[in-house]
């Protein structure tokens, strides 16, 4: 009994944000993380055999290339299409500020997700040590990945778009909206706030608006238009990422860590 | 005290290969819990009392890793080692293949009991449609691993007043 009052007190200090809990987890972490970096060299031979039993290694592998190439591709395309001048206009028009040479800090994605349910996270190898802090985001060179939730010294966990929890403001041409994640392999979805005659078409591009104190930069590409749906009487946008977050290797995380 | 530190560092290498081997290696699509694994054995090998505190303990190593509310693991592995302690103190104490399988058929509970309160605390992606598949898989994966870990967490309580809780 004593040990469930335990957990459940523990539980309860979690939810409350209780300060020294969170800070003793993030040392614990940091004190684990080289070890677990250092069995993980120990047990590669193993994991890469059991992937290759499991996860047939080659093809994975293989489509990840081609993968990686074709969502270099989709990004340029998209960040193309969006003209220069027609975004300065719109910049001006909604008041939004323009974010230069944010730093950013390329990551390795070291592991994924932990145990059965966390699988919309991944780890990096970059924690506050190289100056990461929470709620920064993450991007490939195709757009936008997701966010940190997590900040250790060395190590860092990536919230990735397709959470369900994962939101971002977005902007489809002069249209700005809120777009969420809804589960693994399905696309963002943005609703709410556009206007039912608004043009927006499938194909469109998608991407960060940046505004009113946002997590996010403007302008990062996060995807593209897979359908509207005007039928409920109000705009109903599913939106394919630009980015496949299964399998990625490398990421940067922008240094942004909120609009002024 | 050897008792003490063999369960410890036979946690400790379970966690180790959860957050590292498992992590890369999902056998039939979905990782082992061998957390879960390790408090069923923990309660079967030392009764309900001794198991629910090295559950809660082993529970406790994984959310310090795990991204779920801090203290879920640790709840839902010390009922897990509670429940199977008592099943075993005073129903039966099954060996060979019928542990294996009593172990596979908790830790599916485990699992869907792991879910099921991450849900009621209001985390999303737990109780999908995809659960009855994850906790059959996770209890087949246990199933097959549970006469390896149940030698170790054996191994572990070899001490005289280990056996004769055991006993």
């Amino acid at each position: 009994m004593l040990l469930v009052l335990s957990a459940v007190t523990l539980l309860s200090l979690d939810f409350r944000g209780f300060g020294p809990l969170t800070t003793v987890q993030r040392g614990l972490r940091s004190v684990l993380s080289p070890v677990r970096a250092g069995v993980d060299t120990v047990l590669q031979p193993i994991t890469d055999a059991g992937r290759g039993v499991f996860d047939y290694g080659s093809l994975k592998d293989e489509n990840q290339r081609l993968r990686e190439a074709n969502e270099q591709l989709k990004g340029k395309k998209i960040q193309g299409e969006v003209d220069a001048e027609t975004l300065k206009r719109l910049l001006a028009q909604n008041n939004i500020p323009y974010v230069g040479d944010i730093p950013r800090v390329v990551a390795r994605v070291v592991a994924g997700s932990i145990g059965n349910f966390d699988e919309f996270s991944v780890e990096i190898d970059k924690g506050s040590n190289a100056g990461l802090a929470k709620d920064m985001p993450v991007v490939t060179s195709a757009g936008l990945v997701g966010r940190l939730i997590e900040v250790d010294t060395t190590r860092s966990r990536v919230q990735l778009i397709t959470a369900p929890q994962f939101a971002v403001g977005v902007r489809i041409g002069q249209e700005v909206s809120l777009a969420h994640g809804t589960g693994a392999r399905n696309p963002l979805r943005a609703e709410g706030t556009i206007p039912i005659d608004a043009p927006i078409n499938i194909g469109d591009p998608v991407l960060t608006n940046g505004q009113d104190r946002s997590r996010f930069p403007p302008d990062i590409p996060v995807g593209r238009v897979r359908s509207v749906d005007r039928s409920s009487g109000t705009v109903v946008l599913d939106i394919d990422p630009v980015t496949s977050v299964s399998g990625i290797d490398f990421v940067a995380v922008i240094r942004f860590t909120g609009a002024p | 005290m050897a008792t003490r530190v063999r369960l410890a560092a036979a946690m400790f290498v379970a966690f180790l290969l959860q957050v590292t081997l498992f992590v890369e290696v999902h056998p039939f699509g979905v990782a082992p819990e061998l957390p879960l694994l390790v408090a069923l054995h923990c309660g079967r090998a030392a009764g309900a009392e001794r198991g629910a505190t090295a559950g809660f303990f082993v529970g406790l190593l994984y959310d310090v890793q795990h991204p779920t509310p801090f203290g879920l693991w640790a709840l839902t592995c010390c009922i897990v080692a509670y429940l199977m302690g008592n099943l075993s103190e005073n129903l039966h104490r099954p060996t060979g293949l019928l542990a294996a399988l009593s172990t596979g058929i908790a830790s599916s509970v485990g699992v869907a009991g792991f879910a099921l309160a991450a849900a009621i605390l209001g985390q999303s992606g737990y109780a999908t449609a995809r659960l009855p598949r994850i906790a059959l898989l996770v209890g087949l994966c246990n199933l097959l691993l549970s006469p390896l870990v149940g030698r170790v967490i054996r191994w572990s309580y070899r001490s005289p007043g280990a056996l004769r809780a055991a006993a």
